[in-house]
């Protein structure tokens, strides 16, 4: 069984994409600790469920979006995982200039299509991995990645062509 | 934009969401607790030691090795009630140390263990592992906890107290109020004030909320950490680094 030293250097290696992607899902920081903090635990106390310690990544941030879910539910802005795409409400609090213009446009996406853009491109997970974690079918996956890139270019200067190693935004 | 530029589009992973994942991790029980017993999460003592050495860690980069985590990991079948051989204790942990069998002020030898510490890099690489001796000393119902590290996890000349010159060493006295609770507490918007402003360092893995007064002394020897710590004791400052000296005095074995 995995030690707790092996699982602490895993996390550790983890904690920035785990901030990143808490962070998309949930926009303020003592959220993202708190869903952290939470996932830490239950990761640890469910090892048992791990198959294999090279699924550790995604098995550990499967754990950490459940918790956002959990934590967006409470707080009521959670929306329905459904095809029918939302805009999120507008209310999201911006740094101002610091922001990058593509984080800015990634955080304006709906729940839905920036979890799969971060998953994506962020974290550079592949399709057949994030079928893994987000459980769903990898045309879905796909889908909303494609409904994510047109919805980015809307939102980003049009007379800038932005090219991804992966597609085109 | 090139797959690499995309992660720098989110902000660098903030202190406080680092100090949140290192003091859960320090929180977290050994696996053979987990398997063996199945109990609750409970705080162990030597978890302690590792909150303390992660959270100041974590605030500071040690620029030699670059150390910015920390973990520390604890086996119950090293625990030990009768003070080992100095031989048995240098072949275990694989150095020299000092430490005295009891202290000038009624603190007497009461339990020890032997644990792991592992440091690792903003690139969560490992840049060290050593042994870990814990020796807890018992006046009464009075306890301190002498902690000799096998390698150097922080640079303490970072830390903003003036230490106490002795024989050629500079020991680090601190004092600080913990804030534990258990696994699953959530900060209040007190607590957050109460975390930025220094009042608190929280930790999680108790089972109720518990605060307490830890004073610690620590100093660099002989490329090892020692540190000194009492909790909720009476004992003074100065007491403390009397202590201190007494182990600085002792012998290398």
């Amino acid at each position: 069984m995995m030690t707790k030293e092996i699982f602490a250097s895993h996390v550790l290696f983890l904690e920035p994409a785990l901030y990143r992607i808490s962070k998309s899902m949930l926009y303020e920081d003592a959220d993202c600790e708190d869903a952290v903090q939470e996932a830490i635990l239950k990761g640890y106390e469910k090892l048992g469920t791990l198959k294999e310690e090279g699924y550790f990544n995604t098995w550990l941030i499967r754990i950490l979006m459940n918790e956002c879910y959990t934590i967006l539910r409470k707080k009521s802005r959670f929306l329905p995982f459904d095809d029918d795409v939302e805009e999120m409400e507008d209310d999201v609090e911006f740094q101002g200039d610091e922001k990058a213009e593509m984080y800015q446009a990634v955080m304006k996406l709906p729940l839905k299509m920036r979890i799969t853009i971060v998953l994506f491109y962020v974290e550079g997970y592949t399709i057949e991995e994030m079928v893994s974690m987000l459980g769903i079918p990898a045309g879905t996956v796909k889908s909303r990645l494609a409904r994510a890139r047109k919805t980015l270019r809307k939102e980003l200067d049009s007379t800038e062509r932005v090219e991804v190693k992966y597609g085109t935004v | 934009m090139e797959r690499s530029e995309w992660k720098n589009i989110f902000e660098k992973t903030p202190q406080s969401f680092h100090t949140r994942v290192q003091s859960t991790l320090a929180g977290l029980p050994e696996r053979e607790t987990i398997s063996m017993k199945k109990t609750k999460f409970t705080l162990k003592k030597a978890a302690v030691f590792a909150i303390v050495a992660v959270l100041a860690v974590g605030s500071s980069v040690f620029a030699a090795s670059k150390m910015t985590s920390v973990v520390s990991s604890s086996d119950n079948r090293n625990d030990f009630t009768t003070l080992p051989s100095a031989s048995e204790i240098r072949e275990k942990c694989g150095f020299t140390s000092k430490y005295v069998t009891a202290f000038s002020n009624g603190y007497t030898f009461a339990s020890g263990n032997i644990g792991n510490v592992a440091g690792y890099d903003d690139d969560k690489n490992k840049t060290g592992a050593a042994k870990n001796l814990y020796i807890t000393y018992k006046n009464q119902d009075s306890t301190v906890e002498l902690s000799i590290t096998g390698m150097v996890t922080e640079d303490l000349s970072d830390r903003k107290e003036t230490p106490v010159d002795y024989n050629n060493l500079q020991i680090y006295y601190q004092k600080q109020d913990y804030k534990f609770e258990p696994a699953d507490y959530k900060l209040t918007p007190t607590d957050q004030a109460d975390e930025k402003s220094g009042k608190y360092v929280f930790s999680y893995g108790s089972e109720k909320e518990e605060i307490d007064n830890f004073q610690s002394v620590t100093w660099i020897e002989n490329g090892k950490e020692y540190n000194l710590q009492a909790e909720n004791s009476a004992l003074q400052k100065q007491e403390l680094l009397q202590m201190a000296q007494e182990v600085v005095n002792a012998e290398e074995k």
